[in-house]
């Protein structure tokens, strides 16, 4: 246990202050992810990702269930100074594992609205309605620019997957 | 039609990855995933996005200590909530930290004895009585206008008592503190030291005279916990120790999971920074309670 939050600690708080409207919400988030990531052990899969992958996904799903349910806002900046920042403008080759540091290298070579669409709503965490206003888009662009992008990435990590054959039902 | 399906499919979970979904698209999504054997083992587009999520991602900063503390407990009561280890620990031997983490806090728990808000009020509680003793001596001292007029803020001290003053505190102070003398387990009648243990305040120590330096490159000591309620071979660690010269030593017992019906402490030699599960090969020390 000492271990799990010694080497997993730090990347679930910063997740956490990222993407909750204040400190409090993150504690309270931050002890409900890591129940989540107990609970759901058993269903890592090494041949799919990385347990930091593994466990920042347990810790976005929960975080993003949090903001939905209350419909709160991120502790963020304002979308004006986040758009006024060059996305690439942060980037560094310290990523926390191979799947980041490859995801950022996908985002690289996505098309600028695609790649300002993912890091807006991921992770920036911005709702669709949001990015529409601020990049005054129809919704469903914004959405098809996301999921195409998603998808994308999703490719240049060989993380897809083939549904398999249909159930007999 | 499959195609678009899938198509459908694919853009539904997409969406509901990033954005989430509505309830409409949450129930065309329901429809459109049935005929698919599998579909609820695929994570891919959670993880890519997890993985977007981590670019750049700063942790430099660290769980906040009562956070830390927090989860600990958590994790007890979580645990204990299981008559047998959860499935979740069950996991095929893999060399990743988080199976290993998991499968080593079900085997030896590494949770402190008791929250940390528990011992708030206690250490709240000391820090006042020593502030009101100080104050009552600072304001005695004075007259009763310079009191009023001058009152001055006194800084709370925190001593630290040595583990020999808190030893012999803990003596004094618990009715349930158990002295019990420490014994070479090849040699019962050869006597090394003697634990005192206070199970209602989860404290203990250990003094031994004359225990035998350790090479720290080599080994270490480390106490164990023998706890009716937990197998027998997975004893509660209760923390590492080095010697460094020979002579009276006071160590503090630092169980890692609260104790509940102590049996026994154990000492055992082991390899430097200390062990999981002990194979108990080199017993140095053992107290009957």
């Amino acid at each position: 246990m000492q271990d799990c939050l010694d080497n997993y600690g730090g990347l679930v708080w910063s997740l956490a202050r990222r993407l909750s409207p204040n400190a409090d919400e993150a504690e309270d988030a931050v002890q409900e992810i890591f129940i989540d990531i107990w609970k759901n052990a058993a269903r890592f899969d090494e041949t799919q990702a990385s347990e930091t992958t593994f466990v920042a996904m347990i810790a976005r799903r929960r975080l993003i269930d949090r903001l939905r349910k209350t419909n709160r806002q991120p502790n963020i900046d304002s979308l004006e100074d986040v758009l006024a920042e060059p996305v690439s403008g942060r980037d560094n080759n310290l990523q926390l594992c191979v799947e980041a540091k490859e995801a950022a290298k996908a985002m690289k070579n996505l098309r600028p609205e695609q790649r300002q669409i993912l890091h807006l709503s991921i992770v920036q965490g911005f709702s669709h309605q949001e990015i529409a206003d601020a990049l005054k888009m129809p919704l469903g662009t914004v959405k098809t620019h996301a999921r195409r992008g998603l998808i994308q990435v999703r490719e240049f990590l060989g993380l897809n997957y083939d549904f398999g054959k249909e159930a007999t039902v | 039609m499959n195609d678009l399906r899938e198509d459908r499919l694919l853009e539904l979970l997409a969406d509901r990855t990033i954005f989430g979904l509505s309830a409409e698209e949450e129930m065309e999504l329901e429809q459109l995933k049935k005929p698919f054997a599998d579909w609820g083992k695929d994570f891919s587009l959670e993880l890519t996005a997890a993985a977007i999520g981590l670019s750049n991602l700063d942790v430099s900063e660290k769980l906040p200590a009562n956070l830390r503390a927090q989860i600990f407990a958590n994790a007890d009561e979580f645990f204990s909530s299981f008559e047998k280890p959860p499935n979740v620990v069950n996991f095929t031997p893999r060399t990743n930290a988080l199976t290993d983490s998991i499968n080593a806090r079900s085997v030896v728990e590494t949770i402190p004895n008791r929250p940390f808000w528990q011992w708030l009020g206690w250490a709240f509680a000391a820090a006042a009585c020593v502030a009101l003793a100080i104050n009552l001596w600072t304001t005695r001292s004075r007259s009763e206008s310079e009191v009023v007029k001058n009152p001055t803020a006194v800084q709370t001290p925190t001593p630290k008592l040595s583990p020999e003053l808190e030893r012999t505190q803990l003596l004094a102070a618990s009715g349930d503190t158990v002295k019990i003398p420490l014994a070479d387990p090849k040699n019962a009648k050869e006597i090394l030291g003697e634990m005192v243990w206070s199970n209602s305040l989860q404290k203990g120590y250990v003094r031994f005279n004359n225990l035998p330096a350790n090479d720290i490159a080599k080994e270490t000591y480390q106490l164990w916990i023998v706890d009716e309620t937990q197998n027998s071979k997975t004893p509660i660690s209760g923390g590492v120790f080095d010697i460094g010269k020979t002579g009276e030593v006071i160590i503090p017992i630092d169980p890692q999971l609260t104790v509940k019906k102590p049996l026994m402490i154990a000492v055992t030699k082991e390899k430097p920074g200390g062990v999981v599960v002990s194979a108990q090969e080199k017993i140095v020390a053992l107290a009957k309670i």
